[in-house]
């Protein structure tokens, strides 16, 4: 008060009006600065947190899925090649030498039978886990098998073209892609009460594409990420978790025409050194 | 009256004083200081007190007013030197760090023009007002890339930006006061010193904040990094393409 009663009062008013407006200013921003960081690093700590809860469920999901896959051959081989080679062992016990020959050899003949059988089993079980087609043959080989079994079966058409797949990607890559393509085909045949399933594979630049068509029930790309968001949806899940290990992309769409659906596959190529 | 003077005098010595702040805090954080933009704050604060010692002498014991100009022109020339290094460390933008340190010349041409012009008999305060509004402008271009920058660290855990906070509020508080200080040319000192109080708490207040800045050197960055990734060693077969092909 004193201050604005000397003589150059009035420009002492605009100096400290002045000065209280720029301090003002500054410490607004300054707040401003301070504040808005604060928001941008919370946002992104959700983002991250949500990103690792999404990590941790696609986590759960394949080792649930390692386990069944366990489970499963565990009850194949115990109660498929448990009991064959148990029979077997029953023709081939210790009175075998007192039969006669006739029926000794029918005996022999039986439990070869059986463990014929039982080495066929054992086979689809191998064959189960890695396809000697794929091995062997490749992706394209496999893929075409699979569709032909499926077309053979009679109930849907189902058929798979292969554009350019000159150069075979990696092992490990082609088991992730089949799988892929195993997992979405049952679903297909599965949920959809489809006529037709169509699989065409191209490659464009360093990446290589496969489309499946099919007309009936379908998903769009939301309701695959809400799936594969919730408790449910194992082998989307799977499939999100492959994905994700391929580097690659999938996208769940319906065509405008609003007759068939598509999903489409984006696969980064590693091509195979053998 | 008289008291008023008085308290007015301490303030202004109090204010004088406090110059010597950073160069305390600087001497007892010497051992952290790692990066380039710590040793030019501890050459900055060592020219400041150097220059408060020198400005000091000379009001109190030769009491000569060109003397005094001089100095005051000298200093703005260091300050503005290193306050410009300093910002130009600190922005990222390369085009706005070259456009900090190539204005150093100029800077220097215009006080040098400046003073030919006006020569030491009289304080000048066009200088000291450019140096003011371009580093107003600098400090805002510097918040305003901190705000786009997506660290993890907070923003007020960091030296940067204390020192930077500190330099804005003596240049924004400041301002009105250089701008118009030739409007009291003709004043009486206890009206010239009633007018300094608010130059004097804002250089008090700039010295504590620039001080203070140092005390973030111990804060570590807390920030966490995400570690639920796959684990490699769980036998996930199919999910694992590691190994390599014969």
């Amino acid at each position: 008060m004193y201050l604005l009663q000397a003589d150059t009062s009035g420009i002492s008013r605009l100096m400290f009006l002045g000065t209280l407006g720029m301090l003002t200013l500054a410490i607004g921003i300054i707040v401003f600065v301070i504040f808005h960081q604060r928001k941008v690093i919370r946002y992104q700590m959700q983002m991250k947190r949500l990103e690792a809860e999404k990590q941790q469920t696609l986590l759960n999901a394949s080792i649930r899925f390692q386990e069944e896959e366990r489970q499963r051959i565990a009850a194949d081989l115990h109660d498929d090649a448990g009991p064959l080679l148990a029979t077997a062992r029953l023709y081939l016990n210790e009175n075998l030498v007192n039969q006669e020959k006739a029926q000794q050899l029918q005996s022999i003949f039986s439990a070869k039978q059986i463990i014929d059988d039982a080495i066929l089993l054992i086979r689809n079980i191998s064959h189960s886990l890695m396809p000697p087609t794929l091995k062997n043959f490749g992706l394209e080989s496999a893929t075409t098998d699979l569709f032909q079994k499926i077309s053979g079966s009679g109930s849907l058409n189902a058929s798979a073209r292969f554009h350019d797949y000159r150069e075979r990607l990696k092992v490990e890559q082609e088991l992730l892609a089949f799988r892929i393509i195993q997992e979405l085909v049952n679903n297909i045949l599965k949920h959809s009460n489809a006529g037709f399933i169509h699989l065409t594979q191209n490659t464009s630049g360093n990446h290589l594409y496969i489309r499946i068509h099919h007309d009936g029930k379908g998903i769009i790309q939301p309701e695959f990420d809400k799936l594969n968001q919730s408790a449910q949806g194992l082998g989307l899940k799977n499939i999100a978790s492959r994905i994700k290990v391929l580097n690659g992309r999938i996208l769940f769409e319906i065509d405008p025409s609003q007759t068939y659906y598509k999903i489409t596959l984006e696969i980064p190529r590693e091509i195979s050194i053998a | 009256m008289i008291q008023i003077t008085a308290i007015l005098e301490i303030i202004i010595n109090i204010a004088l004083l406090s110059e010597i702040i950073p160069l305390i805090f600087c001497i007892l954080f010497y051992k952290k200081f790692n990066t380039r933009i710590l040793e030019v704050f501890f050459v900055y604060a060592i020219l400041q007190a150097l220059f408060i010692v020198l400005i000091s002498v000379n009001g109190y014991v030769y009491r000569s007013l060109p003397t005094n100009n001089l100095l005051l022109r000298f200093h703005l020339i260091f300050e503005y030197t290193l306050i410009a290094y300093l910002l130009s460390l600190l922005i990222v933008n390369k085009l706005i760090k070259k456009l900090l340190v190539f204005s150093i010349l100029p800077f220097f041409v215009y006080n040098l023009l400046d003073f030919l012009s006006y020569g030491n008999v009289e304080f000048s305060n066009t200088p000291t007002i450019v140096e003011f509004l371009i580093f107003i402008v600098f400090i805002i271009i510097f918040f305003f890339e901190k705000m786009q920058n997506d660290s993890k660290i907070l923003i007020y855990n960091t030296v940067s930006f204390w020192i930077c906070v500190g330099l804005f509020v003596y240049c924004t508080g400041n301002f009105f006061y250089i701008l118009l200080v030739e409007n009291f040319k003709n004043a009486s000192i206890d009206s010239k010193n009633q007018l300094k109080i608010v130059y004097s708490i804002v250089t008090i207040l700039k010295n504590i904040i620039l001080g203070l800045s140092l005390t973030s050197l111990n804060l570590d960055d807390k920030s966490s990094e995400d570690n639920l990734n796959f684990p490699s060693d769980l036998n996930l077969d199919a999910f694992t393409p590691n190994h390599k092909l014969n």
